[in-house]
């Protein structure tokens, strides 16, 4: 009986120390990094082969077909080779974006409320009907019908009117300075006008309306499993170089990298910062920028009226050490409300960790151990989760009690909609259209629909209205630097870091775009190849 | 029915809808709420939309996914094929590895071949899945680049999921089957069939294999009802598109088409899979038979 005991003792001994072994050397040793051997460029000739499938994997699959609708940057993505603007951004080195026409041939302010515009000629969709103003018109008509979107970017516009089948003129309810960057964003995409009038006020409900003007068509969608498009032998434009480009959605973040490491799908995206040496090590191209998707916890102004305090959570917390130890480095402490990149972006003194000083005015304000509801949604952002229990024990070491209530997106979204029963909430906002106007007054303007602190200053309302209604660059400029003084002194934000965009891709792949605004451009990638 | 009444209910109680999904961290305009409110029925009062749903599915209209508009039934269909394939592979993996080594096992019991085996039994229930699949992943897609890593297409796809789920599902076959055939072996025909001299072989698998059936086929029934319902972790670390990761993905979205169409189409399959188990019965084990014929 001993002896069997011990036998069994002796097998499970060995079981672990062999789960231990393969452990060890699958999972924590780290591969060699392959010896880098130095060419000379003149040797070397390169050349420059085009792609017949180009295979991508994102976190998330599309969340709607309707180009208008969609919100989020994965839908986006992949719409956005389908769909096309009448102006698109483009991204210096330094990441300093500039726009220019794209559907538009050229345009001419009539006055500061009436412009202008004429289109391309030539341009087709994909169903080969020509492109003209009336689609424009249409399209223009019936996006903030259907979508949030559209309705805040082209909210400006009071009527389309078409000249001829190539003119418009969009008629605006007040001078609008950000115009041209509205007109960038994806959601501003032009669509069929038939297309238009079938849906006018619900969202497209079958892929066969998935008409545009872009370098692809839609081919495939499989729920869940892939998005297939194929490139669009019309097309207007430079002609891709990519044939068929495939989007496999793939929410796993070890299944989504071991898939590039396989060999599987050629461009992984949302990258967890903990892979990137060990794929970097393995010789894939691994790109870190900063998004303009900053990361906040909103803090419910009418549950917390007392400024003090919302300044104290923002000293509390040390917010350095959540982007170097939580984000292992991929993000940047927040210096403003909008990302650096953002045209109206102003430099604000960061609140400096200072558990003392924020104890110290928890007391004064007679705070101390008062109960925080904070909600927080889980896999939405990078590491949301943890972040917010990094902020609840933070928050706790300054004398206040926090609930965190993490909630699974659907449920919180809806909460942070519909209810207003917590003090903190984290959200991300990534100011898409490169303009403060979008990061700041749909955010801060008292009544705006993502205003969900509840925030309210006349002062701040009266700035973010007359930077809109400006359109001398400089004035916009000091107007909103103005009003993020303010904002960031009355602290209706937990003001954390900004986001870094995190991809990776095969070795010999080129030429892949990767935008700040979290959207990645695969149409002019190839293979580069070098001979001897 | 009753089920599906009861998921009904209880999907409809999350809260959140699949509106607010779509528009992300954005409110919907109040128009299209209204207007997706009655395209899909949700403006009706919960049990009038329970009696709708069941109408169309009686008519044989499943609906459409909500953001993106594809026929659910379509759709469950292919999902419920690659999940029956894999099904079906990984339960002859489970059974072919758990039958074996039960009959090493209850061959000779006690014996170290039979304690290894034990472990190994215990162990392949014990050991979690996503971390037996992420090993085999590593070694056989990452390192040897052997085969693809997942997602579906031939044989070649079904190798690393169905033996992930194969290796996680033998233990317990094993552990039944060696249980099961010991309690057989103390058996008088069992020792006077040894006592005549017959073979080894012939006595484990004509005599205790066939007397021991009816608790084996059970438990494979039974894995295989589960699997029928979708591998939720196998299917996502393999990024393989079963029934289980579509009904759970459309649940955070609260696709309710789909989760509806999943669920119902689950439901009919695991009740069709245990009346086959059931009338199974009657071909190996002949009592199943005799008691029929006497009353």
């Amino acid at each position: 009986m001993k002896s069997s005991r011990l036998t069994y003792i002796a097998l499970v001994l060995v079981a672990v120390v062999i789960i231990g072994m393969v452990g060890y050397f699958y999972f924590l040793r780290a591969p060699e990094a392959p010896p880098k051997v130095e060419t000379p460029l003149e040797e070397t000739p390169v050349t420059f082969k085009e792609i017949d499938v180009l295979k991508i994997s994102q976190r998330a699959d599309l969340s709607t077909i309707d180009v208008q609708v969609a919100t989020d940057a994965p839908t986006l993505s992949v719409l956005g080779h389908v769909y096309e603007t009448l102006f698109r951004v483009k991204f210096d080195e330094t990441g300093t974006p500039t726009f220019v026409p794209h559907l538009v041939e050229s345009y001419t302010k009539i006055n500061d409320t009436l412009w202008e515009f004429r289109l391309k000629s030539g341009v087709k969709f994909h169903d080969g009907k020509p492109l003209t103003a009336h689609d424009v018109k249409a399209s223009f008509e019936r996006g903030p019908q259907v979508g949030s979107l559209p309705r805040i970017l082209l909210g400006f516009i009071e009527e389309v009117q078409v000249v001829d089948n190539l003119t418009f003129r969009l008629v605006l309810k007040y001078p609008f300075g950000p115009m041209i960057a509205h007109l960038s964003h994806p959601s501003t995409a032009i669509i069929p006008a038939w297309v238009a009038e079938r849906f006018p006020n619900a969202p497209i409900d079958s892929t066969a309306y998935i008409i545009g003007t872009g370098p692809y068509r839609f081919v495939e969608y499989k729920k869940g499993e892939r998005t297939v498009l194929e490139v669009f032998a019309d097309y207007w434009g430079r002609k891709p170089t990519v044939k068929r480009i495939e989007w496999v959605p793939i929410p796993d973040d070890s299944t989504r990298v071991s898939f590039l490491e396989a060999g599987t799908v050629d461009i992984v995206t949302h990258v967890p910062p903990q892979f990137v040496n060990l794929l970097k090590d393995k010789g894939f191209q691994v790109v870190q920028i900063p998004s303009v998707r900053v990361i906040y916890i909103g803090i419910n102004v009418e549950r917390i009226p007392d400024a003090r305090v919302r300044q104290a959570l923002n000293l509390a917390v040390d917010k350095e050490a959540i982007v170097k130890h939580i984000l292992e480095g991929a993000g940047s402490v927040a210096s403003a409300p909008i990302h650096p990149s953002v045209f109206g972006y102003s430099k604000q003194t960061p609140y400096q960790y200072d558990a003392a000083k924020a104890r110290e005015a928890i007391r004064a304000a007679g705070w101390e151990g008062r109960e925080l509801v904070f909600i927080t949604p889980q896999g939405r952002y990078l590491k949301d989760r943890e972040i917010a229990e990094a902020v609840k024990a933070y928050l706790e070491a300054v004398g206040l009690r926090v609930k965190v209530e993490v909630m699974e997106w659907a449920a919180y979204i809806s909460r942070v909609t519909t209810q207003k029963d917590f003090d903190l909430f984290l959200l991300g906002w990534s100011t898409v259209t490169l303009d403060a106007d979008y990061g700041l007054y749909s955010l801060f303007r008292s009544g705006a629909p993502f205003n969900r602190m509840q925030y309210s200053n006349a002062e701040v309302d009266r700035l973010l209205d007359a930077a809109r209604a400006e359109s001398d660059l400089a004035k916009r400029a000091q107007l909103y630097a103005e009003a993020q003084r303010l904002i960031w002194q009355d602290a209706p934000w937990i003001f954390l870091h900004y986001e870094d965009i995190i991809v990776a891709f095969k070795p010999k792949l080129v030429d892949i775009e990767i935008q700040p605004i979290e959207r990645w451009i695969l149409t002019y990638a190839m293979v580069r190849e070098e001979s001897r | 029915m009753i089920m599906l009444f009861v998921v009904f209910i209880l999907v409809k109680a999350l809260p959140g809808d699949p509106i607010t999904v779509m528009y992300g961290e954005f409110d919907p305009p109040p128009e299209v709420r209204k207007a997706l409110e009655e395209r899909l029925g949700l403006d009706r009062p919960l049990l009038v939309q329970y009696m709708l749903y069941v109408m169309r599915i009686l008519q044989g209209d499943w609906g459409k996914s909500v953001g993106t508009g594809e026929e659910v039934l379509r759709l469950v269909l292919r999902r419920f094929q690659a999940t029956l394939e894999l099904a079906v592979a990984s339960v002859a993996i489970a059974t072919f590895i758990g039958l074996s080594l039960a009959l090493i096992s209850a061959w000779r019991p006690n014996s170290l071949a039979d304690k290894i085996i034990r472990i190994a039994s215990v162990a392949s229930y014990s050991i979690p899945v996503f971390w037996w699949g992420l090993m085999l992943i590593l070694i056989f897609a990452v390192y040897l680049q052997l085969l693809p890593p997942g997602e579906r297409g031939g044989l070649k796809h079904l190798i690393l999921p169905a033996v992930t789920l194969g290796v996680v599902s033998f233990g317990m076959i094993a552990r039944v089957s060696r249980a099961s055939m010991l309690e057989v072996m103390t058996h008088d025909y069992v020792v006077a069939a040894r006592a005549r001299g017959l073979n080894e072989v012939k006595v484990l698998l004509s005599y205790v294999m066939r007397n021991a059936i009816v608790p084996i086929v059970t438990i494979i029934g039974l894995r295989f009802g589960v699997l029928m319902s979708g591998a939720v972790i196998t299917e996502t670390v393999f990024k393989y598109p079963g029934i289980g990761s579509m009904i759970y993905d459309s649940i955070l979205a609260r696709d309710y088409p789909v989760v509806f169409g999943g669920i119902l189409f689950v439901g009919i399959v695991v009740m069709t899979v245990n009346l086959l188990v059931d009338i199974l019965y009657y071909f190996v084990d002949p009592r199943v038979k005799l008691e029929k014929t006497r009353v």
